[in-house]
C-alpha cells in the first residue's frame, strides 16, 4: 500500500500498483484500512481494572508495567514446575498463558517466542492453532514443509483449479484475481461448497456438499483416479511413497470396518508400531517398483478407498453421481506433465475433527497427478491473518520453535539427547534427508538466545513439554488453546497475556472462553481496541463486582505505525515503513516487550528466582529508531567468527559459532541489505511464470514454489518444457529458474529433500489417526457414517464439561455451518469498528434455504434465533435459493451457514457464532469442528 | 430472483412538504386570479382582489421554494447564471418573477386589459409549469402519463373557486366548482390507472400504502363532502376543498418519491 | 454519442466478485462518511445511494433453469450520460459537462433545488444534507485529470473495471461480449450503448439489463418537458375554454329562460 501523510495525518491509503500481487487493487477492508487506523475506536490511553470494579481507569505507562511485571514474576516464581510428576526436569511455569498475536510482525512475534520461552512459559498460543493448525502436520508429513506449496500469482498457471473448503473470492479477493486470470487463459474452476458463495458465482462447475463430508468426495476422487488410471506414473512411482513396502501387519480402515491396525479402544489411540515401511539391513526401505506387490503403499491405497464408489459418496456428501463424475474426470485431467492442477482451500478444510486428514486426501491426489512443484499445481492454502504465517514460522505456538524446530521434551535432559531424536535418517536413496542438519539450526537458535552461554547450558534454560503437573481431567501434554481455556476454568492457569488476540469471540464454544475469563487473576490485553476479552467482566449477564480479574489494557499501534515484516501466505517476508506516530499514547509491540524485559531482567538480579539465569542471559534489544532491523538481523543470524549477517543457512554451524534465531529466514537480511524490503517488480523468470525473485524475501532461501524439482525427470530436464520451472544445465553444473528445491545435481537429491525419504508420501505414518485419510462424520452429525461402522473419528480430542456439552440431531436438527464475509474481520474489532466496514455488513446473519424458512414462519429479513447444546445468538435470516436442501433417503437435511463476525463489543454489538460450536478437536492439532455441527432455529 | 430493495421511507424526499405547500398556494391563488379574469373581469374590485390573493401566493410560496433550497442565499444563481430553458425549473422561477410583477401591476392598474392577460398568462404559466418540472422527472409515478398538467389545472380550478366562495359565494363559482371537481376526480383516477403498470409501488401507496390517509383523506373530505356540503354551508365546503387541494398535492409529490 | 476521446468506465459483470472494494476505495477517496444501516435480508449495504454513498453495489440471486444456482453483482453509480438529465434539469448550470463527457456539480454553484436528483433514472444524485447541495460520483475527475484512475477502477481486485477513453472502452467491451456468447453466455450484451445519448460508464452483462432492473428505452429529459408543456398547453387551452363554454352557456339557457 502507499500512504499519503500530511502534517502527521495519514490522509489517503491505496494500493501500490508495483505490487505484483494486487497491482494497485485492494480488497474492501484493504481500501478501508485508513477508516482502520483512524477508527474512533482506538483506545489511546492505558486502561486498568481493578477487580470487582466496574470501569475503567486511566494509568501511564511505567505504574502499568511496573505492576505487570511483578504480576509475571510472583505468578511464575510461586508455583514454578522445575520436575514433572515423572521425576523429568522441565523447567516451565504452568501458570501463565500467552496467546496471540498473528496480526503483528515477524520481529515482534519472534520477539514474543524467545521472552515467553525465556520465562519458562508453556501455554503459548496464537491463532494458528484454531484456524490452519492443521494445515501444518497435513502438508509437513506429505511433503517436508507445513506451509503453501506454492504463491498467490502463481494460480495462472493452473489448468483446473478445485475450491473445496474455501472462498477464495470472498477471503483473498487479490488471490482470486488470479484465479480469473486463469479462467481467462482457459482454466477451469471446480467449487465444492454447502452453499453457492460469492466464489461459486465464477465456477465452472459447482456442486453443494453436505458439511462435513470432504474426505468421502476426496476419497472417491482418489478412487476414480487409481481406477481410470490417469495418475502420473513416472512421478508416482519415483516421487512418492507409492512402491515403498509396508510392514504386512497394516491393516487398512477397508479391512477393520474404518479403523486402522493398532486402536486401543481404552485408551482412545492408536499403537502405529505396524504403520512402517519394511526396511532392509541398512535401514533402507523395500520397494517394488512395479507396484503390483499388495504391501505396496501403492495397492494399499487401492485397498483403502475400494469403498468409495461415486454412489456411496453421492449418498455420504449429498452430490448428484453425474456431477462427481464430472468433477473427479476434470480435475483427474492434470494427470499429464502437459496440465496443472491446483487446490486451494483455508478454514472450511481445516477445522474439523478430521481436518488434517481432509489436507492428507489433498496431499494425496496432488501426488497421484504428479501436480506438487509444478507452476500452476501444489496445495494452496490461503492463510487469513496478515502475519499468521509468519507467526507459525516464528512458533507462537506451544510445540514449536521458531523454524519448525519442535520444543524439547522432558524425556531428553542433555542438548545431544534432543538432538539425537531430531536428527533424521535418510531411508531411501539418494535422499538429502535435510533434517540431518537439524543441529546448526537449533543450536544457532541457542546461541542467538544466549549469546554468551554455551549451548548445553542454554538448552537447559529452555522450558519442557511433557504431561501436565497435576491436570484432572486431561494429562496430557496438551497446552493448546482448548487446554488453556480449561485450565484457567479450574484454577491452574492465573495469569493470561493477551496480544492482538480476542478468545473471547474468536475459538469455539465461547461462552466458556468467557467464562473462564472470569477467573483469572490477572488479565494482560494487547490491543489497539477494547476487543471482548478486555471487556469481559462487563459483558451482557454478569456482574463485575463477582470478577476478581485484574485487567490491563495496553493500547497498541497499528501496522502503520511501526516498521516491520510480515509474511504472507505465499511465504514472502515483505518488510514496511512506519509512516506515522500512534495516536495518544499507544506504543507498539516492541517497545512494550523491551520495557517488561527490562523490568524483569532487574528484578531478577535482585531477587533472584527459579531459572533467573535464562531472563538474565536473554539477549535483548535497545529502544531506537531501528530496532525492527536488530531483530530481523537477528533472526537472519550472525557468524560470531566475524561478526557478518550470514548469507544463507545453508552456512550454519553446530559448534555454536553462528547464532540464528529462524534459519527458515536465514537470508533475510544479509550484509547486502534488507531482502525484505526489495522491490524490484520484474518477473524474473524467462517465460514471464510470475516468479519475483527480487520483489521482498520467500522462505526458505527465496524459492518461490515449493519442491521445484518434482517438475523434472532424473536427470534434472523438466517434464513440460513450455512451462518449464527449474532445469538442470549440466554444461555450467548448475539449476537455471527459481532457486531450486535442493542445489545438489539432479541425481544426488530427490526432490522432497525435507522428508527422509526424500519422496512424498501417499502413507504418511506419522498422523495420530491413520496414513491414510478415513472419512468419518462431525462430532455432531444429523447422520451415520454411511462408509463404515466407525461414527466417528476414534482418536479425535473432545472436551466434556459442564459447559462442552453436545446435541442429538433430534433435538437440533439442522446441520450449520460458519463462514466469514470478506467485509469483516474475524471477531470483528478490526471491521465493525471501522465505520467504511460496518456500513457494508452491519448486522449477523444466518442464510438458510427456502423450504426451511417456510417450515419455519421465516420472511428474509427477519430476526432468528438460533440454539445449539452450547448456546445461542441472534442473527437475520437471510433466505436464498443459493442453499438447497439435501435429501438422503428418505430424509431431507436442511443446512444453514451462520456468519461469526459479531461480538458484544465495538459497532454494532451482536452475537458471536462461537457462541454455538463445539470443542471437538483433531487428534492431530487440536483444531476445533466449528464448520459442521447441529443446531435449531426459531424466529426472535 | 431474489433482489432486495427497500421503497423509499416516508420523510427520506427530496421534495417535500413545503414543496407540497407551495403547489397548493400557486394553484389556489392562481386559480382563484385566472377565474376571477375569465367570469368576473367586468368587476376590477373582484379582479383587484384576485389578484392580491394571486400576488401574495406568489410571493409566499417563492419564500417556501427559496427557504426550502439547499443553499437559500445562492437563489439568485436562478437568474444570473445563464440560459436554462431545457430546466423546468430555470423557466418555472423566471414565470413565478414575471408572474409576480404582472399580478402587481393588474393590481395597481385594474383596468388594463394588457396587464389583465399577461398576468392571467404567466399565471396559468405558474400553475401548470408545476405539473412540467414533475413530468420531467425520471419518476415513474410522475412521467408516466400526460396528464399531470390536466390533474394541477383541474385542481387550481376547484381551490381557486374554493377561495373566491369564501369571499363571496356565488352560483356561477359554485357551478364551475363542481364541474371542475369532476374533471379533477376523472383525470387522478385516470393517472392512476395508467401510470400503474410503471409505478405499481407509488400507485399502491396510496391506495394502501403509507400515503393512504392522504388519497382517501383527499377523496373523502376533500372532495364528496363538500359536494355534499354545499347546499348549506359555503364555508365549511369551500375550506374542506382547499384542505382537499393540499391533500392532492401533497400526496401526488409524496408518491412520486417512493 | 460520446467522443471517441471521451472518457469511459467499462464495469464487466462476468468479472465481478461483489467484493465492494470499490464502494469503500469512493469512500476513502472523497472523504464521504458511512451510513448507518441494517441487514434486511441482503448483501447489498446502503440499500440506496445518498451523498453519502456514490457508489454500490447490487445482489441477484436465484436458480438457473438448470437447477444450479446463480449469484450477480452489478454496479449502481452514475452513468455520465451524454444527454444527461440533470444537467438538461439544472436551473443554474452547476451542474454540467466537463472535459471528457464527465458529469460533476460546481458545488459552490449549487443551490440545492434537487431537480437533478428527481431528473436522475438511475438514483445516482442525492442531497447531501450537510452541505446543502448534491453530490454524485465524479468520474474522480480530479484523478483523472492528473493521469490517475479513479479510485472504484484502481480498486477492483478481479479487473472487473477498466478505465481508458471511451473508444477503446466500448471495443473492450464488444470483445468481452463476443468471448462471452463462446462461452456459454447467449444473452450477454452492453449496456449503456445508447441510453440517454450513450453513457460514459458501460456494462457487460451475462443477462439482459432488465433483469437487473436497468431501464432500457429512457426518454431524455427534454423530450419529457417538451411533452408535459405541451399537454399543459392543451389543457388549459380545453379546460379554460370547456369552462368558459359551459357556464355561459348555462347562463344564457338560464337567461333565455328568463
Amino acid at each position: 500500500m502507499i500512504a499519503a501523510v500530511q502534517e502527521g495525518k495519514l490522509v489517503n491509503l491505496e494500493g501500490d500498483p508495483d505490487h505484483p500481487i494486487n497491482q494497485g487493487a485492494l480488497c474492501s477492508k484493504g481500501q478501508a484500512a485508513r477508516g482502520f487506523v483512524q477508527s474512533p475506536y482506538r483506545v489511546t490511553k492505558v486502561l486498568y481494572r481493578a477487580p470487582g470494579s466496574d470501569r475503567w481507569e486511566e494509568k501511564d505507562w511505567a505504574w502499568a508495567l511496573d505492576r505487570i511485571a511483578r504480576l509475571i514474576k510472583d505468578t511464575r516464581d510461586a508455583e514454578w514446575v522445575e520436575t514433572d510428576d515423572l521425576g523429568q526436569v522441565v523447567s516451565r511455569t504452568e501458570s501463565i498463558a500467552t496467546l496471540g498475536t498473528s496480526v503483528g510482525s515477524n520481529e515482534e512475534a519472534y520477539a514474543m517466542s524467545k521472552l515467553f520461552r525465556a520465562l519458562g512459559i508453556v501455554y503459548i498460543e496464537h491463532q494458528a492453532r484454531i484456524c490452519h493448525s492443521s494445515t501444518v502436520p497435513a502438508l509437513g508429513t506429505s511433503f517436508g514443509r507445513g506451509a503453501m506449496t506454492n504463491h498467490p500469482i502463481d494460480f495462472r498457471n493452473a489448468d483446473v483449479i478445485l475450491v473445496q473448503g474455501g472462498n477464495p473470492a470472498e477471503q483473498h479477493p487479490l488471490t482470486f484475481r488470479w484465479i480469473l486470470e486463469a479462467k481467462e487463459r482457459g482454466a477451469k474452476l471446480i467449487v465444492v461448497d454447502p452453499r453457492f458463495n460469492r466464489t461459486a458465482s465464477k465456477a465452472d462447475i459447482y456442486a453443494q456438499i453436505r458439511p462435513g463430508t470432504d474426505i468421502a468426495f476426496m476419497g472417491g476422487l482418489i478412487r476414480y483416479i487409481l481406477e481410470n488410471k490417469r495418475y502420473d506414473e513416472f512421478y508416482v512411482k519415483h516421487y512418492t511413497n507409492a512402491p515403498f513396502l509396508v510392514n504386512p501387519d497394516f491393516k487398512t480402515a477397508t479391512e477393520l470396518d474404518g479403523l486402522f491396525s493398532g486402536y486401543d479402544p481404552e485408551k482412545r489411540q492408536y499403537d502405529t508400531g505396524s504403520w512402517s515401511y519394511q526396511v532392509d539391513e541398512n535401514g533402507m526401505v523395500k520397494k517394488d517398483m512395479s507396484l503390483t506387490d499388495p504391501h505396496t503403499v501403492f495397492q494399499l491405497l487401492r485397498k483403502q478407498y475400494e469403498r468409495y464408489t461415486p454412489e456411496l459418496v453421492s449418498k455420504i456428501t449429498g452430490i448428484p453421481v453425474e456431477k462427481l463424475l464430472a468433477i473427479y474426470d476434470l480435475y483427474s485431467s492434470t494427470g499429464r506433465p502437459d496440465r496443472a492442477g491446483t487446490i486451494t482451500y483455508a478454514m472450511g478444510a481445516t477445522q474439523h475433527t478430521y481436518g488434517t486428514q481432509h489436507i492428507r486426501s489433498y496431499a494425496i491426489v496432488q501426488l497421484l497427478l504428479g501436480n506438487i512443484g509444478i507452476p500452476g499445481g501444489g496445495i494452496n492454502a490461503l492463510r487469513g491473518h496478515s502475519n499468521v504465517q509468519g507467526s507459525t514460522d516464528f512458533a507462537l505456538l506451544y510445540h514449536d520453535l521458531p523454524g519448525y524446530l519442535g520444543i524439547p521434551t522432558g524425556d531428553k535432559p542433555t542438548l545431544k539427547d534432543w538432538l539425537e531424536s531430531k536428527v533424521s535418517k535418510a531411508n531411501n536413496a539418494p535422499s538429502a534427508n535435510w533434517w540431518q542438519n537439524y543441529p546448526k539450526y537449533f543450536v544457532s537458535l541457542l546461541k542467538a538466545w544466549w549469546p554468551k552461554v554455551d549451548p548445553e547450558t542454554a538448552y537447559a534454560f529452555l522450558p519442557k513439554l511433557s504431561p501436565h503437573k497435576g491436570g484432572v481431567p486431561d494429562k496430557s501434554a496438551d497446552y493448546s488453546h482448548y487446554a488453556i481455556f480449561h485450565a484457567i476454568l479450574e484454577g491452574r492457569i492465573k495469569g493470561l497475556i493477551a496480544i492482538g488476540q480476542n478468545p473471547a469471540n474468536s475459538a469455539a464454544n465461547a461462552n466458556l472462553a468467557r467464562k473462564a475469563l472470569d477467573n483469572l487473576k490477572w488479565l494482560v490485553v494487547v490491543d489497539p481496541m477494547e476487543t471482548e476479552t478486555a471487556a469481559h467482566w462487563k459483558r451482557p449477564g454478569v456482574d463485575p463486582k463477582a470478577i476478581q480479574t485484574e485487567v490491563f489494557l495496553l493500547p497498541s499501534a497499528v501496522w502503520a505505525e511501526k516498521s516491520g515484516s510480515i509474511t504472507n501466505t505465499g511465504r514472502w517476508a515483505q518488510w514496511y515503513d512506519k509512516v506515522l506516530d500512534p495516536p495518544g499514547e499507544a506504543k507498539d509491540e516492541l517497545w512494550i516487550l523491551t520495557e517488561l524485559v527490562q523490568r524483569l531482567k532487574k528484578m531478577y538480579a535482585e531477587e533472584g528466582g527459579p531459572n533467573k539465569e535464562a531472563i538474565l542471559e536473554l539477549s535483548w534489544w535497545e529502544h531506537s529508531e531501528k530496532i525492527s532491523e536488530e531483530v530481523a538481523k537477528e533472526y537472519n543470524g550472525y557468524d560470531l567468527t566475524t561478526g557478518k549477517l550470514m548469507a544463507k543457512f545453508a552456512d550454519l554451524r553446530d559448534d555454536g559459532t553462528t547464532a540464528c534465531g529462524n534459519w527458515l529466514y536465514c537470508g533475510a537480511f544479509t550484509e547486502e541489505g534488507n531482502k525484505m524490503a526489495r522491490r524490484d517488480p520484474r518477473d524474473t523468470h524467462p517465460l514471464g511464470l510470475g516468479l519475483f525473485h527480487n520483489w521482498a524475501y520467500s522462505w526458505p532461501a527465496n524459492r518461490r514454489i515449493l519442491y521445484n524439482r518434482a517438475s523434472t525427470d532424473l536427470t534434472g530436464q523438466p517434464r513440460n518444457p513450455n512451462k518449464w520451472l527449474v532445469r538442470w544445465n549440466p554444461k555450467e553444473e548448475k539449476w537455471e529458474g527459481d532457486v531450486p528445491d535442493g542445489t545438489a545435481p539432479p541425481e544426488k537429491a530427490l526432490p522432497f529433500i525435507m522428508l527422509p525419504e526424500g519422496v512424498g508420501r501417499l502413507f504418511a505414518a506419522q498422523l495420530k489417526d491413520g496414513p491414510f485419510p478415513e472419512h468419518y462424520e462431525p462430532w455432531e452429525s444429523a447422520l451415520a457414517n454411511l462408509i463404515s461402522g466407525q461414527d466417528k473419528n476414534p482418536v479425535c480430542k473432545v472436551w466434556v464439561s459442564d459447559l462442552d456439552v453436545y446435541g442429538s440431531p433430534e433435538e437440533y436438527p439442522i446441520v450449520a455451518t460458519t463462514y466469514r464475509l470478506t467485509e469483516h474481520w474475524h471477531t470483528g474489532m478490526m471491521s465493525r469498528n471501522v465505520p467504511w466496514l460496518l456500513e457494508l455488513q452491519p448486522d449477523p446473519f444466518v442464510e438458510m434455504d427456502v423450504e426451511l424458512a417456510k417450515s419455519l414462519g421465516i420472511k428474509n429479513g427477519d430476526w432468528v434465533r438460533i440454539k445449539s447444546a452450547r448456546g445461542e445468538m441472534r442473527a437475520v435470516a437471510l433466505v436464498t435459493p443459493r442453499i438447497l436442501p439435501v435429501k438422503v433417503g428418505d430424509k431431507t437435511l436442511h443446512q444453514v451457514g451462520i456468519v461469526i463476525h459479531w461480538g458484544y463489543q465495538g459497532g454494532n454489538p451482536g452475537d458471536s457464532a462461537n457462541q454455538l460450536t463445539p470443542q471437538a478437536l483433531d487428534p492431530n492439532t487440536f483444531i476445533q469442528e466449528t464448520k459442521a455441527f447441529l443446531v435449531r432455529i426459531e424466529r426472535a | 430472483m431474489i433482489h432486495v430493495n427497500m421503497p423509499n421511507p416516508i420523510g427520506g424526499e427530496h421534495w417535500g412538504f413545503w414543496i407540497a405547500l407551495y403547489f397548493f398556494l400557486a394553484g389556489a391563488g392562481g386559480g382563484a386570479y385566472l377565474l376571477s379574469v375569465l367570469y368576473a373581469s367586468e368587476s376590477l374590485r373582484r379582479v383587484r382582489q384576485a389578484a392580491m390573493m394571486a400576488f401574495l401566493a406568489v410571493v409566499l410560496g417563492s419564500g417556501l421554494l427559496v427557504l426550502d433550497l439547499g443553499q437559500p442565499l445562492r437563489f439568485l444563481n436562478l437568474f444570473l447564471s445563464g440560459f436554462y430553458p431545457s430546466s423546468v425549473m430555470w423557466t418555472g422561477s423566471w414565470f413565478l418573477l414575471l408572474a409576480g410583477a404582472a399580478l402587481l401591476w393588474v393590481f395597481l392598474r385594474p383596468a388594463s386589459r394588457a396587464a389583465q392577460l399577461s398576468a392571467a398568462l404567466l399565471v396559468a404559466l405558474v400553475v401548470s409549469y408545476t405539473a412540467v418540472l414533475l413530468m420531467a422527472t425520471a419518476k415513474p409515478f410522475w412521467n408516466a402519463t400526460p396528464l399531470l398538467p390536466w390533474l394541477f389545472l383541474a385542481s387550481a380550478a376547484t381551490s381557486g373557486a374554493a377561495l373566491l366562495q369564501l369571499l363571496e359565494p356565488n352560483e356561477r363559482l359554485k357551478r364551475v366548482l363542481v364541474a371542475m371537481a369532476f374533471v379533477e376526480l376523472g383525470v387522478l383516477l385516470l393517472h392512476l390507472l395508467w401510470a400503474y403498470p410503471q409505478a405499481a409501488a407509488s400507485v399502491m401507496a396510496l391506495l394502501a400504502g403509507p400515503l393512504a390517509w392522504a388519497f382517501w383523506g383527499f377523496l373523502v373530505l376533500g372532495w364528496a363532502l363538500p359536494i355534499w356540503l354545499e347546499r348549506r354551508t359555503h364555508l365549511a365546503a369551500a375550506v374542506l376543498t382547499l384542505f382537499g387541494a393540499f391533500l392532492l398535492r401533497y400526496f401526488i409529490v409524496f408518491a412520486g418519491q417512493v | 454519442m460520446p467522443k471517441p476521446n471521451d472518457y469511459a468506465i467499462l464495469f464487466d459483470a462476468s468479472r465481478c466478485i461483489g467484493c465492494k472494494s470499490c464502494q469503500v476505495a469512493c469512500k476513502q477517496w472523497n472523504d464521504l462518511p458511512a451510513e448507518q444501516t441494517q441487514n434486511r435480508g441482503s448483501y447489498a449495504n446502503p440499500l440506496k445511494l445518498s451523498g453519502a454513498t456514490w457508489l454500490k453495489m447490487n445482489f441477484w440471486e436465484g436458480l438457473k433453469p438448470d437447477g444450479d444456482p446463480y449469484f450477480d453483482f452489478t454496479r449502481g453509480s452514475c452513468m455520465h450520460c451524454t444527454h444527461a438529465p440533470c444537467v438538461a434539469s439544472c436551473p443554474t448550470g452547476a451542474m454540467a459537462h466537463r472535459e471528457g463527457g464527465v458529469v460533476t456539480v460546481d458545488q459552490s454553484a449549487c443551490i440545492g433545488c434537487r431537480s437533478c436528483v428527481q431528473a436522475c433514472p438511475y438514483d445516482a444524485v442525492h442531497f447531501d444534507e450537510a452541505k446543502g447541495v448534491v453530490s454524485k460520483c465524479t468520474l474522480c475527475y480530479d484523478r483523472i485529470s492528473n493521469g490517475d484512475q479513479p479510485a472504484c477502477v484502481k480498486a477492483c481486485p478481479t479487473d472487473a473495471l477498466t478505465f481508458g477513453r471511451y473508444q477503446e472502452i466500448r471495443a473492450v467491451a464488444e470483445e468481452r461480449v463476443r468471448v462471452l456468447k463462446e462461452r456459454g453466455y447467449p444473452r450477454a450484451t452492453v449496456y449503456g450503448l445508447n441510453e440517454l445519448g450513450g453513457t460514459h460508464v458501460i456494462y457487460v452483462l451475462t443477462e439482459h439489463p432488465s433483469a437487473y432492473h436497468l431501464p432500457v428505452a429512457l426518454k431524455e429529459a427534454e423530450k419529457r418537458a417538451g411533452t408535459g408543456w405541451l399537454s399543459a398547453g392543451i389543457a388549459a387551452a380545453i379546460l379554460g375554454a370547456g369552462l368558459k363554454f359551459i357556464v355561459e352557456r348555462r347562463e344564457a339557457l338560464k337567461g333565455g329562460e328568463k
